[in-house]
């Protein structure tokens, strides 16, 4: 159960022992009022009872003095006055027992024996009495007295109910009593469970509470110090189970991003001693060479110092070993740059077309005195029918080159062949290139390091056989970086087998340098038929800027990010203008520069550098149209593509044919300083006569509705001897809805040079 | 003359080093590795032994440290003499037996000055 269950079940618990309570509040508040009300019925109803016996008793006496004084008298009757007076007291009596029977209620009557022999008896009087008057006769004594017995029941009668009234008061008096001592314990009763029962709950909830809190302390303890694997031990469905999960998943969590980090840390210190233990394998590698130049060095210094006759022989010998230590230092250099490139991923990879059969042909060529060196034969085996490849032929050859020069050096008198094929490896067209020599061989263990940095076969492999031990990882990371492997298997004192497989067509990836993606997708946002600058730059940000800079004012942007893929686009997207970065990986901008003006279809494009360096002058004679030192401001490259185009020819005016004013509207907004004259008509015939009359540098035609007329009048124009040169732009609705005004100047920037009439593409 | 044995296997340095300490007076005999170093050392007690660590057959640590490990050959001098010139390198020299450190490229002076210094003990 959830913590705020728990709480409201408690809670309502509580509430209803309260109603409870008020309950057995009310009920007995009832009950008590009821009865005190009873009492005071019958202490009303005693009270009268009490009093009419008293009246009835106080009448009989008065009978029986009257009946004595008749008797001494000697008379049976009655005087008028006494007879007045009994029926006036009789009446009293019939009344106070009427309203005995009407205040003691139908409940209390029944327990009253006196009342009807009473009343019946007075009854009986007051008919006698009231008899006797209307007869004016006395009444006889005797006749009241006959009743005399009855009389004396009655009264007694009433005197027993009287006593019996109060036995019922005072009943009623201890029945109030014993109802007060019932509800006092009830009501105790219930308070005390109430009470035990909230407390119950209350204690419960506590105690969960502070268990699961607890537990969760405890947790949060063990992780902090440091045992991430603990976990809280959860139960049910509460809301503290769930924060306890909660809990348990954060440590799970921090359990494997801990680990993680570890893992991490163990592999950067992993590098780390990868690189110290490269940094003094280098420094070992550099010293040694170093020492050998500089000791010969010195040794013919001092030669000359103490005038040493040297024979030129030994001299030449002693320079041989200074020059080939040096190469050597420098072939080390190149190498751990190259190695350097790659693990920073700064090595780009540059692929082309190239005929297989050549490059290998040019390779060994290049080997061949290393080959014959040893009196090894080498032989070409080139199995393959389709020789073009596309693949990144510096690295291909830089590759091929290393595995034949260590094929020649550790072969004596053997045979070092070539072996190419093409073939199909999980549907992808492979092409692999084998050297295999009949040299020295390795042993398994060797094999196993071959392809680590500084690792030759053997300690004395180097003084042997020359190399750094860094070839063979170099060859095998470009082979990675080409897509492809290299293959190794050998066999001591019989040779060795290198294999290099890269695909035939290797498609361009991206690498952290080099943005090969052919075109960057920028021609959605371009609208057709706007001045089109192309823009060369290998730092994407620069890129970005030109891009978004030139789109602002106007021109339709394309970029890329090498110079291989800049002359591509050149060539097949026909730029107005090509913005060149300079300093670029693989292929600079003077490359470019030179490949795009060597070539007919991009001789002509207009071509602004960008560089940090201030070569203006050598940029302008390489054949650059415009030369900017970066950081270019924000208005020069707008200003300097703007230069290059065709100027916007308006000098004659700008006729305007539309319904309505938007391109008018544009050309206002826009004209600045500028002071050529804009008239606008949509009506033909008045556009017929200006034209007739003084003609226009340009006319431009926007919406109308009646397209046929329009076309008739550009043909007009067009025939007409005068004006027939005019350039006539028609702009569609939605080129002038998506347009700007630098946009729309560009655009009859770029088109007002073609004759006649211009329709955008 | 004082006798120095030379224990280096590049070609170059070797001959360098000899015909430089040769024109300096000392009586010269190399080897071309650790095996024959051992060999050669124990053959002729030179004054002093100019050890290469990086040495085929037998490195220069494994040569040295059985030469000291040999008491007909314990007293020879041994320098070390090697292009290991990273932090702890002098230590492993030092700790393998020889008497003394020194890195390539040479610098002739000065291992001249630390030859000197040891066969004036």
């Amino acid at each position: 159960m959830n913590l705020s269950k728990r709480i409201a079940l408690t809670s309502s618990v509580i509430l209803v022992f309260f109603f409870f309570t008020v309950l057995v509040f009310m009920w007995s508040t009832q009950v008590s009022r009821e009865t005190v009300s009873r009492l005071q019925l019958v202490i009303r109803t005693q009270y009268l009872v009490g009093d009419i016996s008293q009246q009835l008793k106080e009448l009989n006496t008065r009978l029986k003095v009257l009946e004595a004084v008749a008797s001494a008298q000697g008379k049976n009757e009655l005087d008028t006055t006494e007879q007045a007076n009994l029926l006036r007291t009789v009446v009293t009596i019939g009344n106070a027992l009427q309203s005995l029977r009407i205040t003691a209620g139908t409940s209390l009557t029944q327990l009253l024996t006196g009342l009807e022999p009473a009343e019946e008896i007075i009854e009986e009087w007051k008919g006698l009495i009231s008899h006797a008057e209307e007869a004016d006769q006395p009444v006889q004594m005797y006749s009241l007295m006959a009743f005399g017995s009855a009389f004396d029941d009655a009264e007694k009668s009433l005197t027993r109910d009287g006593v019996s009234l109060r036995v019922l008061s005072s009943d009623l008096n201890v029945e109030i009593d014993e109802a007060e001592k019932l509800i006092t314990r009830v009501s105790m009763m219930v308070f005390l469970v109430s009470a035990l029962i909230a407390f119950l709950l209350l204690f419960s909830l506590i105690r969960y509470t502070q268990k699961s809190l607890a537990q969760l302390r405890w947790g949060t303890k063990e992780w902090s110090s440091g045992n991430l694997t603990h976990r809280i031990q959860v139960a049910g469905k509460g809301d503290l189970s769930e924060l306890g999960r909660a809990f348990n998943a954060m440590a799970e969590k921090l359990d494997a991003t801990m680990e993680q980090a570890y893992e991490e840390r163990q592999r950067a210190n992993k590098a780390n001693r990868a690189k110290s233990g490269f940094l003094a394998n280098m420094s070992h590698e550099l010293r040694t060479p170093m020492n050998a130049i500089i000791g010969y060095s010195e040794m013919l210094l001092e030669d000359l110092e103490d005038g040493v006759e040297l024979d030129p022989e030994d001299l030449e010998a002693d320079l041989g070993k200074i020059h080939g230590a040096g190469k050597h230092l420098l072939g080390l250099i190149n190498e751990v740059l190259d190695l350097s490139k790659v693990e920073s991923g700064k090595m780009g990879v540059y692929n082309e077309q190239v005929d297989l059969k050549k490059l290998i042909e040019d390779v060994t060529s290049t080997v061949q005195p290393l080959v014959d060196k040893y009196d090894n034969a080498l032989k070409i085996d080139f199995g393959m029918e389709d020789n073009m490849v596309r693949t990144d032929v510096t690295k291909f050859r830089q590759v091929l080159m290393n595995l034949l020069s260590n094929a020649a050096k550790f072969t004596r008198d053997g045979r070092i062949t070539i072996e190419s094929k093409r073939f199909m490896e999980n549907d992808v067209d492979m092409v692999s290139v084998a050297v295999s020599d009949t040299g020295i061989g390795m042993t398994p263990a060797q094999l196993d390091k071959v392809f680590e940095e500084f690792t030759q076969a053997d300690e004395s492999t180097t003084r042997e056989f020359g190399g750094t031990g860094l070839g063979l990882s170099i060859c095998k990371k470009f082979a990675e970086l080409m897509q492809g492997r290299i293959e190794v298997e050998s066999t001591p004192g019989e040779g060795t087998r290198f294999t290099f497989i890269v695909p035939a067509i290797a498609e361009d990836i991206e690498t952290e340098d080099s943005g090969t993606s052919e075109y960057d997708d920028t021609e959605s946002e371009v609208i057709e038929g706007l001045a089109k600058v192309l823009v060369i730059d290998d730092d994407e940000s620069s890129l970005e800027i030109s891009k978004r800079i030139l789109s602002r004012r106007g021109y339709s942007v394309i970029t890329a990010s090498s110079g291989s893929t800049g002359i591509k686009m050149a060539q097949e997207q026909h730029p107005d203008i090509i913005v060149l970065d300079v300093i670029m990986p693989e292929m600079d901008g003077w490359q470019v520069l030179e490949a795009l003006k060597e070539q007919t279809e991009t001789m002509e494009i207009p071509i602004i550098m960008q560089s940090m360096l201030s070569e203006r002058e050598l940029g302008l004679a390489m054949g650059a149209d415009e030369y900017l030192t970066k950081p270019v401001d924000k208005a020069d490259l707008p200003n300097a593509v703007r230069k290059l185009l065709p100027a916007l020819n308006l000098d004659k005016g700008v006729l305007i044919i539309e319904e309505g004013s938007v391109i008018t509207e544009l050309i206002e907004e826009n004209r600045g300083d500028e002071t050529y004259e804009v008239l606008q008509t949509s009506d033909l015939s008045e556009a017929d006569q200006w034209v007739s009359a003084r003609g226009f540098g340009i006319i431009l035609i926007g919406q109308h509705s009646q397209m046929d007329a329009v076309s008739k009048f550009m043909e007009y124009v067009e025939r007409s001897e005068d004006y027939g040169n005019t350039p006539m732009l028609l702009l569609n609705s939605i080129q002038l809805e998506s347009m700007n005004a630098d946009q729309l100047l560009s655009f009859i920037r770029i088109h007002q040079g073609s004759k006649g009439a211009q329709e955008p593409e | 003359m004082t006798s120095l044995l030379i224990v280096e296997d590049n070609e170059m340095n070797r001959d360098m080093l000899s015909r430089r300490l040769k024109r300096k007076g000392y009586e010269i005999t190399v080897a071309v590795d650790g095996q024959q170093g051992v060999e050669m050392a124990t053959a002729s007690m030179p004054d002093l032994v100019l050890m290469d660590m990086s040495l085929p057959i037998k490195d220069g640590w494994t040569a040295t440290r059985e030469l000291k490990a040999n008491a007909a050959t314990a007293s020879l001098k041994i320098i070390a003499l090697t292009a290991h010139a990273m932090d702890g390198d002098r230590q492993k020299a030092m700790k393998a037996g020889c008497d003394d450190y020194d890195t390539k490229p040479i610098d002739l002076k000065r291992l001249l000055g630390k030859i000197e210094a040891l066969l004036n003990q």
